[in-house]
Formats: C-alpha cells, structure tokens, sequence
C-alpha cells in the first residue's frame, strides 16, 4: 500500500507537507464519497487511491455506493452515454425505473458524512434527502467526471433538478460545464505517478515487455494506448504512420482493450488488424484489464507517444506520456489542451497530415523530441500528479464550511 | 553575530481553487465587456493562477487574457502590449483593470473587425477562491529564513511576494520589509525588491532569493 510520504521524493517533501496542514483542519468532520460501485471504472480507480491518502493526511473519508439492478444500470449507462452526445432512447418508464431505484436507495443508505460528495449520475438523487430534518446543515457537492457540453437536453434537464439542489458541483474542465445556479468548482483528473501504469520501471522489464511482443528496441516505436474505440481513431493512426514511414524508419505500437462484451470494440479492432494488412512493423495489442506493466513499459519504450482522438474526455492518457518524458502528439479535443502547450510541452494537430508532419520532426530532431518530453513532464508535475487533486479536494470540502471568497484558515 | 529580529518572520501559503462565473467571451468586446464586470478575485484569477500553473517556465504571455489574446484570436500586437502592462505599477487590481481596459477600448476602437472563435475556444472568466494559511514555520534570523525558505512551496513564495503586493498596497514584498525592519539589512532587502517576478519564473525567483541571503550570513 502507497503511503503520502511515498509522493514526497516525487512532489517534494514541502508539498506533503502543506497537504497534511491543510487536512487537519477537517478535523471532526466526515467526507462521505458515494458512487456506485466499488470496482471497475474511472471513477471507482480514482477513489480507491484518494479515499485511503485523504484518511491518511488525517481526513475521515469514507466510501459507500448506492445499489441497484440490472435495469438501474442499463438506464445510468443510457444516461451516461446521452450525456455524452450519443442518441439514447431513454423512455418516460426508465425515469421513472431510475427515480423509484433513487427513492429504496434514499431508504437504505446511510447518509452520515458531514458532506455528502456524490460521484456522477448514477446516485444524483440522493440529494432529496437535504430536505429531510437532521440533513439542512449537512453539505452536498456533486462530482462530474463527464464532459456534459454536448449532453442532450432532455436528459440534462432531468438531471439538472438534482443538481441544483446541491451546494457546489465541481468538473473537469471549464469545457465541460454547462450554465448552473450552483457554484462550479473546476479540479482537473490526475495521474497516479507510483501506480503500476506510471511508476518507474526496470530497463530490464521494458526489455522483457517488447521480447515478449517481439518489438525491436533499436528502432524508431511510435505508440498510440487506447481502447479500440472509433473516437481514437486507431484507423487514422495507422495512416500516420504509414505516412511517417515513407520518410523514417519506424514501428506502430496500437495498444488497447476490445472487451468482450463491447461489440463496437471487437469490430473496431477486427478493422484494424485488416488495415494493418499483415504489415510486421504494426503490433496491434489488445490486451487484457491488467495490463498495466505492459502499458507502461511500450509508453516507455516509445519514440514518440500519440493520442489521435477524434472526440475526448480529459485524455489522461496524455499526461501518462508526458508523465514518462514522452514527445506526445495529441489531438487539440476536449482537456488535452490543458494537458499541452503547443510547440512546448507537447504537439498538437488537427489531421492525420498534420500529426505525421510532427512524428517526422521528432524522430528527426531528438533534441527538440527531449526537450518537448522534459516540459511536458514538468508540466504533469506541477498540475496533474494525485497530490494535486488531493489538495483540491480538501480545498473543496474546506470551501464548503465558509461564503467567503478569501478564507483565513 | 547574527542579528536577531524582535518579530518573526511567520511563513503563511496562499492556495485557490478555480471556480466558473458563466461568463465567457468569443471575441475581443465580449472579452472587454466580461473584464468590465470582472471583480477583483477574477482579474486577480487569470493574472496570476498562469503563473503558479506554468511556475517552472518563463511564460511568453504573462496573463491569461494576454494568453488568449496571442494564441486564439491571433492578435499578437495587442497580446504583446497586453503582456508587458506591468502589473507591480499599480497598488490595487482595479488600477490593473483600468488599464487592461484601456487598451483593449483603444485597439478595438481601431479595429473592431477581430476573429470571433468556437465555442470550444472561449475565454472562460473563472475567478479564485482563496484559502490564506499558516504553515506554522517561523524565522529569527537571516540563517532560519534561508532554511525556511529552502523548503517551502512557491505557493508561500507567491504569498509572501505577489500578494503582499496588492494585499499592503504598498507595493513591497513581505520578505525585503522583514529583512529590513527586523535584520536591518537594508541593501538585502533593496535587492529582493528589485526582482521582477513577473519575467522569472517562481522556482528561479525563490532560487534567487535564496542565493542573496546566503551571501549575508
């Protein structure tokens, strides 16, 4: 188990230091993070590691999920995808499913934090409960970890009767907030540098990871880490590189998941196996859930790090690139912008020309390549390691005892 | 023998949080018309947050409007007169403001015809929930200030060096008024008042920092 002294080698010892100071003043009160499930997605990942370094820098969090059937779930995955832009059919009945399933989970769950920090949609309803006697003085954030910008109306609305119950919502990213009457706090995603998928690893286990996969390590790797999902345009990557090579000796590693219950996902990858036609240079990798040494040491091993999506959440993959001193060329969509400054910490490109310009003049310029890397990972650093999002979110929760803009702790 | 000061020198840090105001610009008057609205918490957000953000780069844009400015709308002369309005030339945020608006009144008096953008690259006025606290350090002398400061964060530096700024309205830094009063080392603290912080970066100013006090002991 990681301990916050563990980070002080990383972010320096001042930084632990001054997160500790501000987790003492929570003292007496209780962060009840509810969600709803324990395991498996973005943000079940991101609690498992904040929940036990807030308990840590002296901060009573707790962590509880809400329940529900197969139904309930098909619903939330209904709503989470509408919220996303996709065109949901999602019917008077599964409101109604969604709200009766809020109202037996509002019976059960036991709301005893002193602020209730509800992670998105799927629990949103639990904030009835504020007009329940006993719950006026407790306080209710809502976490959003969608981007909403381009959320259908219809499902936003029904959400947005909860949401404006809540005292604070917090997003990722100014891009992905919508208009409310509720302050809106902005905490960017983090990366985890002492997980598995970032740590430091052995030249050895870099080695063994591309034996294994057959990868020449003295030539030029070009990589791009993605679930095989059209929005990452795999396909087009393969045109990058197709167009790179032409100039410059080099191999494509397409690493990425194809669960077996995503059809969309095998199709995708059935696709890019044909486009690769059998050339030897492209390691199509779909690779399993826990693969994340494997994910790790081709990120390593890599020349140039790409993240050619078409549409994109935060992009976290970005930082874990840079996080490795990586040259990354990235799509200029959704939080990758701040992940990036062009030309400094990092390319950005609109087209698949566009992106293979750039792999050509970093393979070319490995200098200029080192230097890209060293900014960008200066600039993970400072604004996107777990340390960071964890005073972010004491900072949050200490905002919540205070209507002053200025607070004197 | 070393001085020993009266008074302490107690070391406070300064951390915010970003929060949205729902105002956004997609053109220069839009940007113009969400400065004149903007209180002192938002000017003060997106002259300084850039810093602490990039605080390990000398950033080519100063300012978050400046930022904006140069690389979306593409006007790089008024980015640039923007950029060097030099912030430590007025006492209070609304001083700045007043400039800030104007230049862009007098630029877009002369050209209104700038590029209005997307959507997705709007200016977002966000302003900075502040959280001022103790780090519960204190220095005696010149030797406890250098350690201190050694290791602290440059959100304590930026307290203690940008805020105080605004926050005295005088214009002076904390620590050169310390090591002043207090060590009586007035050529020190002249010289700590003369760095520009706004053309170094945060971790090379309180390197500087520490190199002049070390040259004192």
């Amino acid at each position: 188990m990681r301990s916050i002294k563990d980070y002080a080698d990383i972010v320096g010892k001042e930084t632990i230091e001054e997160i500790e100071k501000l987790g003492s003043y929570l003292s007496g009160k209780i962060i009840q993070n509810i969600n709803s499930t324990p395991v498996g997605g973005g943000v079940a990942e991101i609690l498992s590691r904040m929940v036990p370094l807030l308990k840590e820098v002296g901060v009573d969090a707790r962590w509880d999920f809400i329940k529900g059937g197969e139904k309930f779930f098909e619903i939330t995955k209904k709503i989470h995808n509408s919220l996303h832009g996709v065109e949901e059919n999602i019917s008077d009945d599964d409101f109604k499913h969604f709200l009766d399933v809020t109202e037996e989970n509002l019976k059960e769950i036991n709301l005893l934090g002193d602020i209730i920090f509800i992670h998105d949609p799927q629990p949103i309803g639990l904030i009835k409960a504020k007009d329940k006697n006993g719950f006026k003085e407790k306080k209710f954030i809502w976490r959003c970890h969608i981007d909403l910008s381009s959320a259908n109306p219809k499902t936003f609305n029904f959400l947005k009767k909860f949401i404006e119950k809540y005292d604070y919502s917090v997003f990722s990213s100014p891009l992905f907030a919508k208009k409310l009457k509720i302050p809106q706090i902005l905490i960017s995603p983090s990366i985890d540098p002492l997980s598995d998928k970032n740590k430091d690893l052995p030249v050895e286990t870099i080695n063994e990871v591309l034996s294994r996969f057959k990868i020449d390590p003295e030539r030029n790797i070009i990589t791009q880490v993605s679930r095989f999902d059209r929005l990452k345009d795999p396909l087009g990557v393969i045109d990058v590189y197709r167009l790179v090579k032409k100039y410059v000796d080099c191999q494509l590693i397409l690493a990425g998941g194809a669960a077996a219950d995503d059809p969309e996902a095998t199709e995708v990858y059935n696709e890019v196996i044909e486009k690769a036609g059998g050339d030897k240079d492209i390691f199509v990798l779909n690779l399993p859930p826990v693969s994340n040494i494997e994910i790790n040491a081709l990120q390593r091993a890599s020349t140039v790090v790409l993240q050619k999506s078409i549409k994109e959440g935060f992009g976290l993959t970005v930082s874990e690139g840079l996080w490795k001193s990586k040259p990354v060329i990235a799509s200029a969509v959704g939080g990758i912008p701040l992940q990036i400054t062009h030309k400094y910490s990092g390319l950005l490109s609109r087209t698949i020309e566009g992106t293979a310009l750039y792999a050509k003049q970093i393979l070319q310029n490995p200098e200029y390549a080192k230097q890209l890397g060293e900014n960008g990972h200066n600039h993970v650093k400072h604004n996107f390691l777990i340390t960071r999002h964890l005073r972010d979110y004491i900072l949050l929760f200490l905002k919540t005892g205070f209507r002053e803009d200025t607070v004197y702790l | 023998m070393e001085t020993i000061a009266k008074y302490p020198f107690k070391f406070y840090t300064r951390l915010t949080l970003p929060q949205l105001t729902g105002i956004y610009a997609l053109n220069l008057k839009e940007l113009l018309d969400g400065i004149k609205k903007s209180d002192d918490s938002i000017i003060y957000y997106h002259t300084h947050h850039y810093l602490i953000q990039h605080h390990y780069v000398v950033p080519d844009a100063p300012n978050d409007f400046a930022h904006w400015i140069i690389h979306t709308l593409g006007e790089k002369l008024l980015g640039e007169e923007i950029s060097s309005i030099d912030m430590f030339n007025y006492n209070t945020m609304n001083d700045y403001k007043l400039e800030l608006i104007k230049k862009l009144t007098a630029f877009i008096s002369k050209d209104s015809k700038t590029r209005r953008v997307e959507m997705n690259e709007r200016f977002n006025f966000m302003k900075a929930v502040t959280f001022v606290m103790s780090t519960g350090k204190e220095a005696y002398t010149l030797r406890e200030f250098h350690d201190i400061l050694k290791n602290i964060t440059i959100f304590s530096v930026y307290y203690h060096f940008f805020e105080s700024h605004f926050r005295l309205g005088s214009g002076l830094d904390d620590f050169s008024i310390w090591i002043k009063d207090e060590l009586k080392l007035s050529d020190l603290a002249g010289k700590i008042q003369k760095l520009d912080p706004y053309s170094v970066t945060m971790d090379r100013l309180k390197e500087q920092i520490i190199n002049y006090t070390e040259k004192y002991f």
